[in-house]
């Protein structure tokens, strides 16, 4: 248990956000069930700042995302949850939806389509999903949505694997 | 409430199937125990300040929506959801009791039961036994000695005093068929003292079929059953609970009605009526009106237009919010609030724009100012080549070449240059500005000459 005097609004639910993810760490470890866990952790940057977290998001195995692991930022808003969270890649991913230079994330449910019934978590897992989804019609990396666009799935698959090679492989 | 508490505080204990009781009895904006929880068209619940807010954020060009469902959701339509906030006050009172007996390790418990010697022995037996199931399974079948007789004195004794009832749950924890028949909720609670001193045989019933952990007891009455039961059941434990101590303090003051939950928080709000405040058109308001307008209800009235119109929409939110709650805080202690709420909005305007954030834009954007900047004087260059060579003269191109000439010439030539671009600024504002023009110009369009740089 974590105690707080007159927190805002939105440090009080970051805390409740993080303390959930913290048991959930701690019990996914001693029951060797780290499955979800794996897929994506993410956690506050210092203890004392609640509004900047990192994270790590690895690529769905089977596609062409397989064996990578981004590293991400959230920054969140003073107004959170009524705002949503700014997700953004550190580590250079090839992604139609997805800058390849800032790392910004072009993804309806941390634009327009947010509530605030979402959590920090399950963003980012619809970050992940995007992943394996892309949308070609709002890109923000215009070549890898153009090769997609023009039906070479082979193609994309060869230069997503390039690039998750080239940046995002940890055991090199 | 000065802790942080989450569903998740149920993992690892006696009780995780408590979990789900504890998440759904939150606001899922909020995470928080719901407080004065207000119900959705769509049938979804939330704190009223949570939605309200919510709503408030929403910008006027499109419809609020559900956060769950995204069904389009009216301010007006809200209604207030009772059983919820009766479920939360109870839940919420009986949280840390059932939080301790979960945690506690099920053997260590100590029994203080009234009760003679031959009973320690045999529940401390009785805890081996349990402890060595376990491992054999069949040696316990034979040590049963199932009372079906006595099961009424047994559910009597149940509703002694806590530490009874402790006893009496781990005993009966792995008994399932027995326990998950429907339980009489009419049960007076007269029987009980008889009942407590019966002794321990009435307490050993063990199971046949050894199912240890799909039960959970009632958190208020302490009756063993199915999760999904526990839902249901709940409802109806807590009236009897309320009605039981409705009985007590109806005998210690020996008048008065019986208090039901649906009497208790009418009564309060017809007590003291609070009126809500109406959302305001802030279009069809000027500033003054605005500012004229907060003044009347009491807030300070400082800051930007953007400001005036957030501080209002909070203050709606805040006082509407507090109109629905049972205990409704003083005007004082909202205004406070809302100078929080203030703060920390300024506290992240602050943040954003933290001179960190800038320096560190500067070092990753600086390549490409001398890019520009070079071209920009390329451009210039190319530019104003050929029109002195024409010989075009004029205040414009004047102005232009005095602020390219400016970057790379020593500091005599800045300070004539100055003099000069004193003289034209003071002759006209407007031709400043088409000089400006001209120079972002010739950084856009490609220069005259057919050299072109690129």
């Amino acid at each position: 248990m974590i105690s707080v005097r007159m927190a805002s609004a939105a440090s009080r639910r970051l805390l409740k956000e993080y303390s959930a993810l913290q048991k959930e760490n701690v019990i996914s470890a001693s029951s060797a069930l780290a499955s979800s866990i794996n897929e994506v952790s993410i956690s506050p940057v210092s203890q004392k700042d609640l509004f900047y977290w990192t994270g790590v998001i690895t690529g769905i195995p089977g596609g062409p995302y397989e064996g990578g692991s981004w590293k991400i930022d959230i920054r969140i808003p003073n107004t959170y949850p009524l705002h949503p969270p700014e997700i953004k890649f550190v580590t250079p991913i090839c992604h139609p939806n997805i800058h390849f230079k800032t790392g910004e994330v072009c993804l309806d449910v941390l634009k327009s389509h947010w509530t605030a019934a979402w959590t920090l978590l399950s963003a980012c897992i619809a970050v992940r999903a995007l992943l394996s989804d892309p949308e070609i019609d709002s890109p923000l990396n215009i070549d890898a949505a153009n090769v997609l666009r023009c039906g070479d799935t082979t193609g994309y698959d060869s230069l997503v694997r390039y690039f998750t090679n080239k940046y995002a492989r940890l055991d090199r | 409430m000065d802790e942080i508490s989450d569903p998740s505080d149920w993992t690892g204990t006696r009780l995780p199937s408590l979990l789900m009781l504890d998440s759904s009895l939150r606001c899922r904006i909020c995470k928080d125990f719901f407080k004065s929880p207000f119900m959705t068209e769509c049938a979804h619940t939330f704190c009223s300040l949570c939605i309200r807010k919510c709503i408030a954020s929403t910008p006027t060009s499109e419809a609020a929506c559900c956060p769950i469902c995204r069904a389009p959701v009216l301010e007006i339509r809200l209604r207030r959801n009772q059983v919820v906030e009766d479920l939360v006050e109870w839940f919420e009172n009986a949280r840390a009791a059932i939080m301790t007996t979960a945690k506690e390790e099920p053997l260590v418990i100590t029994v203080p039961v009234v009760s003679t010697a031959s009973e320690c022995v045999s529940s401390s037996e009785r805890r081996g036994r349990k402890r060595r199931r376990d491992n054999v399974d069949e040696e316990q079948s034979t040590s049963l000695s199932p009372e079906s007789g006595e099961s009424s004195s047994r559910r009597a004794a149940r509703r002694g005093s806590r530490k009874v009832s402790y006893e009496v749950k781990l005993d009966i924890g792995d008994e399932s068929e027995d326990e998950a028949a429907p339980f009489d909720h009419g049960k007076k609670p007269d029987v009980r003292s008889s009942a407590s001193s019966k002794g321990d045989s009435s307490f050993i019933v063990l199971d046949d079929d050894g199912n240890p952990d799909g039960l959970v007891p009632c958190p208020v009455c302490n009756v063993e059953m199915t999760p999904q039961e526990v839902q249901i059941h709940l409802d109806d434990c807590f009236k009897e609970q309320e009605a039981k101590q409705a009985n007590q303090s109806e005998s210690s003051k020996s008048n008065g009605p019986i208090r039901t939950l649906q009497s208790q928080p009418l009564s309060k709000i017809t007590k003291k009526p609070l009126q809500r405040l109406p959302k305001l058109q802030y279009d069809l308001f000027n500033d003054s009106k605005l500012r004229s307008k907060l003044v009347e209800l009491g807030l300070p009235a400082y800051g930007t237009r953007v400001q005036l119109q957030q501080r209002h929409t909070e203050w709606v939110s805040l006082w509407n919010a507090n109109a629905d709650s049972n205990n409704p805080k003083t005007k004082k202690q909202l205004l406070r609030d809302l100078n929080d709420w203030e703060s920390n909005l300024a506290k992240y305007a602050i943040q954003k724009v933290s001179a960190n954030d800038l320096a560190a834009w500067g070092k990753t954007h600086s390549n490409d100012f001398d890019d520009l900047i070079a071209r920009a004087k390329k451009n210039v260059q190319k530019k104003l080549d050929p029109e002195q060579q024409r010989g075009t003269s004029g205040t414009v191109e004047f102005n232009v070449q005095s602020q390219h000439e400016r970057q790379d010439s020593g500091p005599e030539v800045v300070q004539k240059l100055d003099s000069i671009d004193k003289k034209i600024s003071g002759m006209t504002e407007e031709r400043m500005d088409y000089g400006c023009d001209v120079l972002t110009d010739t950084l856009i369009t490609p220069p005259v000459s057919s050299d072109a740089i690129m």
